[in-house]
């Protein structure tokens, strides 16, 4: 099949060829000649009254042009053959978070869409699936996260018609601000796979109001001054430290440093060692680099090591914070009404990671209160026989700017086709002239 | 001979071409000579006059009446015949026609030779072609007919018409027909032909004209003289009868023309067959 990155070039060159056509149909020709003895006896008249036609004239060379043109068009439209990839592309969006249950959502999000693809194209096209991160807070960034992956398929598959977009969607999610933002620039229905567990969802708190924290056991575990831990540093810029040392029972968060557990009243406890080692958590037998750490929807990039596997997830231990593969890197552990939460990150001493912004989800999901619920997830459209299917032109368009055209061989074959048709004309061309002025002079 | 002439030649056997008037002293031939002589076919007496020749004195009709008389006799004398043929490109019309004037023009001209040959008369021909002239002296011995057939079979027509400077090469003294379409030098060929009238040449017009020629054909084209590649007009069906009301005024002017000179004139059609043709010539006649 022949795709093209840029058709309007195509169509510009049909155009033209159209015009080249009509002007053969239009074109005034000189009249035959004819020896005639006694032509002077014939009145004169106005010489540019000639003969029209009702078929095109030189229908040789009128091939040959728009041969040439059609493939100069081609050529410049960036024709390609054969790209890998059906018509119609299906893109699954699955928050990261839930790779533990993939096996049964991709299979579940692929039936559905599979189905559609069906009902819609009646070919079933293999899906993409796209793990993001913070789905469940926000699944705004699933379509954000489409469109680009939308845009990429349409650049490197010419051949890319239309594409559809299923989002598994738990049951609640934190905001529905980034959905609402992004809904309409995704230009069709999006589907909906909902997730049957939903303790499954990611649940780390949204509060954005501050909570009373009380970071405790700094010194023991860091050995220096007080003021000079990361974490209180990290929670004393964002306002949150009521007081140390000397706070009283009954805040909302107390933050241990040291490596044990120590019993405490308050109704989240955040268990944080400086060696990213929670208690229950399983050192990690080979220590490795991950990228970045995501929580509440924001990303802390940095060059983590990863010290420590989590503990199963379950329905009492489910996970807060992920490290950018989708392993979990925080959890919280529901004890009663309250929770205890697990932190295995790392922070060298002096370092200044916390205290940027992109730390503020991370933070802030520690101190939010235990197991809260977010709004209702977005629902399918009503219109359920609106189209499932967005014009992959529109994707394309979006980032042809942004994308240098690879030279194809199917290109290079259309201009070389073009430069022998135009000079089959040429030939033709002073063929049929020298015909003319052998007829004219004989 | 070439074969095609066969049947014309057969068409033509018996026909004898009068001329139309007395003719110049000459030798002993079939045509009245303006010369009355002393021979054998008795026509009158005339008194002697001074100066007669003593010898046709009618001694006898003398001795009985006392009166001396001349026994007068009318000669018969033979008339050259000079058939100048056109040969420029117009005649070479139609190109892919059955019969193009030039063919017919040839055609004619053998079958002239040969009425003129069968009446005892020197035949000669002038032929402008487009490699040059072939001139062919009148003859009267056997073979002269085939002789111009087969010289007139290698000739092609082309070029430009030059047909009033070679009327200027034919004796005064002898009958001269012109096969040509008069769209050459046709002026300058009225105007040398006056000059050959006057000096009592016998001229004949046989002018050939082809039947594409009558009527424009059916279109549009750009119709170009071949003789001159500048002059060429558009056809077209409004210009139709405009040609054809000039190429008539053309063809009567021609005819007038030659006429007034005293010269025979013959329109002949490339419709008609050769030996109709000649016959009217010889008659003198309008082919219809």
């Amino acid at each position: 099949m022949i795709g093209f990155a840029t058709p309007w070039i195509l169509g510009v060159a049909l155009v033209a060829a159209l015009t080249i056509t009509a002007l053969h149909f239009l074109s005034v020709r000189q009249p035959r000649v004819m020896l005639l003895p006694t032509a002077r006896f014939v009145p004169e008249r106005d010489a540019r009254a000639v003969a029209r036609q009702a078929k095109p004239s030189d229908l040789l060379l009128l091939s040959l042009r728009v041969i040439a043109l059609l493939a100069v068009g081609g050529a410049l439209a960036g024709a390609r053959c054969g790209a890998s990839g059906a018509v119609v592309a299906s893109i699954i969006v699955i928050d990261a978070t839930l790779r533990a249950d993939s096996a049964a959502l991709v299979a579940r999000a692929v039936t559905a869409t599979a189905v559609a693809s069906v009902a819609a194209t009646g070919d079933a096209s293999v899906p993409t699936v796209l793990w993001v991160n913070g789905v469940t807070n926000d699944p705004g960034v699933a379509i954000a996260a489409a469109i680009r992956e939308s845009a990429r398929q349409a650049q490197t598959n010419p051949s890319l018609a239309e594409l559809s977009l299923a989002v598994v969607m738990p049951a609640s999610v934190r905001s529905r601000e980034g959905w609402d933002a992004w809904r309409g620039q995704w230009p069709a229905r999006i589907q909906m796979v909902p997730i049957a567990n939903a303790a499954a969802a990611d649940t780390s708190a949204p509060s954005s109001a501050p909570a009373m924290v009380r970071v405790v056991g700094t010194r023991a575990a860091v050995g220096t001054a007080s003021g000079t831990d990361v974490v209180e540093a990290a929670f004393a810029l964002r306002g949150a430290i009521a007081a140390r040392g000397a706070v009283p029972d009954g805040a909302e968060v107390v933050v241990q440093r040291t490596g044990t557990r120590v019993a405490d009243r308050a109704p989240v406890v955040v268990q944080w060692p400086p060696n990213g080692v929670p208690t229950g958590w399983q050192v990690a037998p080979v220590m490795d680099s991950v990228g970045a750490v995501t929580a509440a929807g924001i990303a802390l990039v940095a060059p983590w090591v990863r010290t420590a596997l989590p503990p199963p997830l379950s329905d009492s231990v489910r996970a807060i914070a992920w490290w950018s593969d989708g392993i979990a890197v925080a959890v919280e552990r529901t004890r009663g009404t309250s929770c205890v939460r697990e932190v295995a990150l790392a922070v060298a001493a002096g370092s200044d990671l916390l205290l940027s912004p992109a730390a503020d989800g991370l933070l802030r999901v520690l101190r939010a209160p235990c197991e809260v619920r977010g709004v209702a997830a977005p629902r399918a459209n009503a219109n359920a026989t609106a189209s499932n299917y967005a014009s992959a032109g529109r994707f394309r368009e979006a980032g042809a700017m942004s994308r240098a055209t690879r030279p194809e061989w199917l290109a290079t074959a259309l201009l070389a086709l073009a430069l022998v048709a135009l000079l089959a004309e040429q030939i033709v061309r002073r063929g049929s002239t020298h015909m003319a002025a052998g007829s004219t002079t004989s | 001979m070439s074969a095609d002439y066969g049947p014309l030649l057969d068409a033509l056997r018996g026909v004898r071409w009068p001329a139309r008037r007395a003719v110049a002293a000459a030798a002993s031939g079939a045509h009245r000579s303006r010369q009355r002589g002393t021979a054998g076919e008795f026509t009158e007496y005339r008194l002697y006059r001074q100066g007669d020749d003593p010898r046709a004195l009618d001694w006898k009709l003398l001795a009985r009446s006392d009166r001396a008389f001349v026994r007068l006799s009318d000669d018969r004398a033979l008339l050259p015949t000079w058939i100048v043929l056109d040969g420029s490109a117009s005649m070479d019309f139609p190109a892919d026609g059955a019969m193009s004037k030039w063919r017919l023009a040839c055609a004619v001209a053998v079958g002239l030779s040969a009425v003129a040959h069968a009446s005892g008369d020197p035949v000669g021909v002038l032929a402008l072609h487009a490699d040059g002239v072939l001139r062919m002296p009148p003859r009267t011995r056997r073979g002269t007919v085939r002789e111009i057939a087969r010289s007139l079979d290698t000739l092609r027509a082309g070029g430009t018409s030059a047909l009033a400077s070679a009327l200027m090469q034919i004796p005064v003294t002898t009958r001269c027909v012109l096969v040509t379409d008069c769209l050459g030098d046709h002026a300058a060929t009225i105007k040398n032909a006056s000059v050959l009238a006057a000096g009592g040449a016998m001229l004949e017009c046989v002018h050939i004209v082809a039947r594409e020629e009558l009527a424009l054909p059916e279109g549009i084209f750009r119709a170009q003289d071949p003789e001159d590649p500048s002059v060429w007009r558009v056809t077209s069906t409004d210009v139709r009868t405009g040609y054809a009301m000039q190429f008539e005024a053309f063809r009567a002017q021609v005819r007038d023309q030659w006429r007034a000179l005293g010269a025979g004139y013959t329109e002949v059609s490339t419709d008609v067959a050769a030996a109709r043709a000649v016959r009217a010539v010889v008659a003198g006649l309008a082919v219809t």
